[in-house]
């Protein structure tokens, strides 16, 4: 495939009126993913660097997805009361933090810097 | 594609980096990731609304309360078991695994090396093997079939159900669960109660320190006049004979002569047939030390006849005393079919009440402290040992210890006639002990679960065999009880009647204990019978709290070694005896009140001593002085607040040290071997031990006190405690060391001595404290919560409580509502 006809095809889903659409169904979807298994934060991090419009946006794209994940995750924790718990884990809470971080952001670059 | 070589390179990179991180650190992400993290396995609860579970026994519900309390309710007892089993796996089966692991001496494949010494001592010991002879005698019972069910619903929890977060944590799964587990953890927490080496202890100071030391040290019997039964016991007359009808392992007679009926004064009490033998043990001791009940750590119960109460009707209390864990070591649960209702206590991994109440019946346990083990040593030569006239090879077995992420042990299991042996540089013995036994103590619990009046109380006491316990009862017509129930070995050398308290020489067939089978069916014939233990039928009150059960005892049960300091056991009978003669009648509320006292006895006698120190030759420092005058006036309350507790209870300890530290010291003793506090309160002020070995002068008890009281003062400064409840900390942590899952620290009322029982150095307390009224509500407390998921609101919402001597209450009704968890019968295929 010709690079022209990749970036026509992503066109509607990074600057076409599905732009913003697009970014929170890739959103939900990766924290649906999120939710059951690690790998999820892979997902999230491959759709919201596939929307993005370039790889510096993908950088934000996938840190912000890492943030919404870890607020999510603390507003879960909180409805369940386990939040005061979980802020007292310690080497295991950054752990958290950090991989929530590290690989949507990573997914999200390798991806983008392919496609 | 893009095709500039830099994206793709760096493309390349990243997911490279990403295949690693999960192939090197997938644990970690399937540890910590959000949502999905093992860690975090149990923040949501796990139960689901009327969550609906195959159960193949038939139907059940479980309704938790809010203090995580399950309520079962079933069509049969099968599906009841069934569906126990289910419960206790989703709240407590990290706990089970651990437990289990630990007394099969298995826990090493699953923590790795620091557990190794441990799973030697324990597979040494084969708890296994009495465990699965216990199964044998159990399976056909009443008992089995609820058993059986029990473990399927454990196992049908594992199989379906997300597993707590430890495991996840620490990389491994439990194995299935069968009926020789549930055994198992009954076998544990009999040894913990009643497996001593007091005999060991013995041997070693009379090698060391000789004879008339260890006489003093380890007198047959404290002098209080504070037995559990403090007049006449309800006892049928028994005199105990040399008559061996068949000797240990279902041999026939010894050298085929005729049993011989040995005469009355064989049999008294004292009499001294022991051998001359003082072996020196110390390197064994030091070993097994860490193994052994330890005599200090008990438990307080008492009833109360309606004759004394307000209600008419009678009360009963109970609090155990046991290691205070995390989570909490009981686990409380309410089961009920058409024929049954009870609610109490049991361990994880036993399906039935063993505190607790019936609609009509109640009853409590304290151990009963007696010695309920023997240690004996042989001639030997190449793997064989002399017995009854020849040498006989040792029963061996070669034994694998996995250690994760270490070197497999394998260790060489033997055993003899008398029992497991266990060896340490050099000298061996085999350790003989009821529990080794097939044992039926969970049919008597099965039993007292279905009691509905005293009749059934005793009956099922009659099973109750290993551990011996001070169970007091009460029905609802009014009867009371306080049965010491138990088998307890009588001693033989040939035909004569000996006592226990000394290591015996096997291959002289010294201390035989006819009936008596390891790892086998035992018939218990040598042992001494149901009713000439002794007892009280409806006594007014009655109170244990492991002292002495008796004065002169028809048997021996055991002696100072075994038995507990009589603190406990006078400041209950000194509360209950104020309030029968005050002429009020008697409330649960009266019952929790003494439950709550902090008042030492040992502080009354103690601080005397303390204060003499102003006065001796000895001088104090000013810091010491300034100390000591806080005792003057004070009334002996363990109160966290108080100055005057802090400052006796660091004096207590340097000033047992500065007693004994010299002479227990210069023979290579350590504290393990200090005799009871009740002992050196009755030392002489001018007593030998006061006198410090290695000074030229002449100690009294005044300048062991002063120099207690000089270091004191030291420690006070250096430690910048201000008062007991700087020093008196809870402090209860998870086996991991992971903060979020350690209970919080706090300060605590109370000290080893008191009814209130709490000690610092090993977290060891009041593992629930229960008050039982027909009339009124139960109370029941736990150190804790009810749930061992960390996550849990139930994890530690009672620890507050019971530190602050709270009660919640406990009814034989179930809560409303929707059930949590709905068991159908299994569809048939």
């Amino acid at each position: 495939m010709s690079a022209s006809t990749e970036k026509s095809t992503l066109a509607p889903v990074r600057t076409g009126r599905y732009a913003e659409f697009a970014l929170v169904v890739a959103t939900v979807v990766g924290l649906a993913a999120t939710a059951v298994h690690w790998a999820g934060l892979l997902v999230g991090g491959v759709l919201v660097g596939l929307v993005a419009t370039s790889l510096s946006r993908a950088v934000v794209n996938g840190l912000t997805f890492g943030l919404v994940v870890l607020v999510a995750f603390a507003a879960w924790l909180l409805y369940e009361g386990g939040l005061e718990t979980a802020l007292q884990t310690g080497q295991i809470g950054l752990l958290t933090v950090a991989v929530a971080f590290v690989l949507p952001l990573a997914a999200a670059v390798a991806v983008r810097a392919l496609v | 594609m893009h095709s500039e070589p830099w994206r793709v390179a760096l493309s390349v990179v990243l997911v490279g980096a990403l295949v690693a991180s999960a192939a090197l650190g997938g644990t970690f992400l399937s540890l910590a990731a959000p949502f999905s993290g093992d860690a975090y396995e149990g923040v949501d609860g796990g139960v689901g609304d009327g969550e609906r579970i195959e159960n193949p026994y038939g139907e059940a519900t479980v309704t938790y309360d809010e203090y995580g309390v399950p309520h079962v309710d079933a069509e049969n007892e099968e599906a009841l078991y069934f569906a126990v089993g289910y419960v206790q796996a989703r709240d407590r089966l990290f706990a089970m695994d651990l437990q289990r692991r630990l007394i099969a001496g298995e826990l090493s494949s699953a923590v790795g090396e620091r557990a190794v010494e441990s799973d030697e001592f324990y597979r040494s010991l084969d708890f296994e093997g009495a465990a699965e002879a216990s199964w044998e005698s159990v399976r056909d019972t009443e008992a089995g079939p609820g058993v059986e069910a029990f473990s399927a619903g454990v196992n049908h929890y594992t199989d379906t159900q997300p597993l707590p977060p430890e495991f996840g944590m620490l990389g491994y799964e439990p194995d299935e669960w069968t009926p020789v587990d549930t055994l198992l953890i009954g076998k544990q927490i009999s040894w913990t109660l009643s497996g001593n080496f007091a005999d060991l202890r013995r041997e070693t100071v009379q090698s060391r320190l000789g004879d008339d030391a260890a006489a003093e040290l380890y007198p047959d019997a404290l002098d209080h006049d504070s037995p559990n039964i403090r007049g006449g016991s309800d006892a049928e007359p028994y005199t105990p004979d040399g008559d061996i009808s068949e000797s240990v392992g279902g041999d026939a007679p010894v050298d085929g002569d005729a049993p011989v009926v040995g005469d009355d004064s064989s049999a008294a009490i004292g009499d001294d047939s022991q051998t001359a033998q003082s072996a020196d043990f110390e390197g064994l001791y030091d070993w097994v030390q860490a193994y052994e009940t330890d005599p200090g750590v008990g438990s307080n119960n008492w009833v109360v006849s309606g004759d004394l109460t307000e209600s008419g009707s009678p009360l009963l209390a109970n609090d155990p005393h046991l290691q205070l864990t995390v989570p909490a070591l009981w686990y409380e649960m309410h089961l009920t079919t058409d024929e049954m209702n009870v609610r109490g206590v049991t361990f994880p991994g036993i399906p039935f009440a063993i505190i607790g109440q019936t609609d009509d019946v109640a009853w409590g346990v304290t151990n009963v402290g007696g010695d309920f083990t023997d240690q004996y040593t042989y001639e030997t030569r190449d793997g064989e040992y002399l017995y009854d006239g020849e040498y006989r090879p040792f029963e061996t077995t070669n034994e694998t210890i996995e250690v994760a992420d270490g070197e497999d042990r394998t260790i060489t299991v033997r055993k003899t006639v008398h029992g497991p042996v266990i060896e340490r540089e050099g000298t061996e013995v085999a350790v003989a002990w009821p529990g080794f036994s097939a044992t039926n103590e969970s049919l008597g619990v099965y039993q007292l679960n279905h009691a509905a009046e005293m009749s059934d109380v005793r009956e099922a006491l009659e099973i109750w065999d290993v551990p011996a316990q001070n169970i007091v009862a009460m029905d609802r017509s009014g009867e009371t009880l306080y049965y010491p129930a138990g088998k307890y070995p009588i001693r033989r050398t040939g035909d004569e009647v000996v006592r226990g308290d000394q290591v015996f020489n096997g291959s002289a067939n010294e201390g035989e204990w006819a009936g008596y089978e390891p790892y086998g069916q035992s018939s218990w014939d040598g042992f001494a019978p149901f009713d000439a233990i002794p007892h009280l039928d409806n006594p007014e009150y009655a109170a244990t709290a492991n002292q002495r059960v008796v004065d002169d005892p028809q048997f021996y049960v055991g002696t100072s070694m075994t038995f507990a300091d009589p603190y406990r056991g006078e400041r209950i009978y000194e509360l209950l005896d104020e309030r029968a003669e005050s002429g009020t009648p008697m409330t649960p509320e009266d019952m929790k009140e003494i439950q709550r006292d902090v008042d030492s006895d040992r502080a009354d006698a103690f601080t005397a001593y303390a204060l003499s120190s102003t006065n001796a030759s000895t001088g104090l420092s000013s810091a010491a002085r300034e100390d000591a005058e806080t005792l003057r006036g004070w009334n002996g309350s363990m109160r966290a607040d108080s100055e005057a507790a802090l400052v006796y209870t660091l004096w207590m300890e340097e000033f047992r040290n500065a007693t004994f530290a010299d002479e227990f010291g210069a023979q290579g003793l350590d504290e393990g071997y200090y005799p009871r506090d009740y002992v050196l309160q009755g030392f002489d002020e001018e007593s030998d031990w006061y006198d410090d070995s290695r000074t030229q002068t002449v100690e009294t008890r005044a300048d062991i006190a002063a120099v207690a009281m000089n270091r004191t003062a030291e420690r006070i400064d250096a430690s910048g405690y201000e008062t007991y409840g700087d020093y008196n900390r809870l402090d209860l942590n998870h086996p991991f060391g992971q903060a979020f899952l350690d209970f919080p620290e706090r300060a605590m009322d109370g000290s080893p001595y008191t009814v209130f029982n709490f000690r610092t150095e090993s977290q060891v307390g009041s593992s629930l404290r229960m008050v039982v009224s027909f009339e009124n509500d139960s109370s029941m407390i736990l150190p804790g919560g009810n749930s061992g998921n960390p996550w849990s609101p139930q994890y530690d919402d009672q620890l507050d409580m019971w530190a602050d001597g709270e009660y919640r209450r406990m009814t034989l009704d179930s809560p409303g509502g929707d059930p949590d968890l709905v068991f159908v019968a299994e569809e048939s295929s």
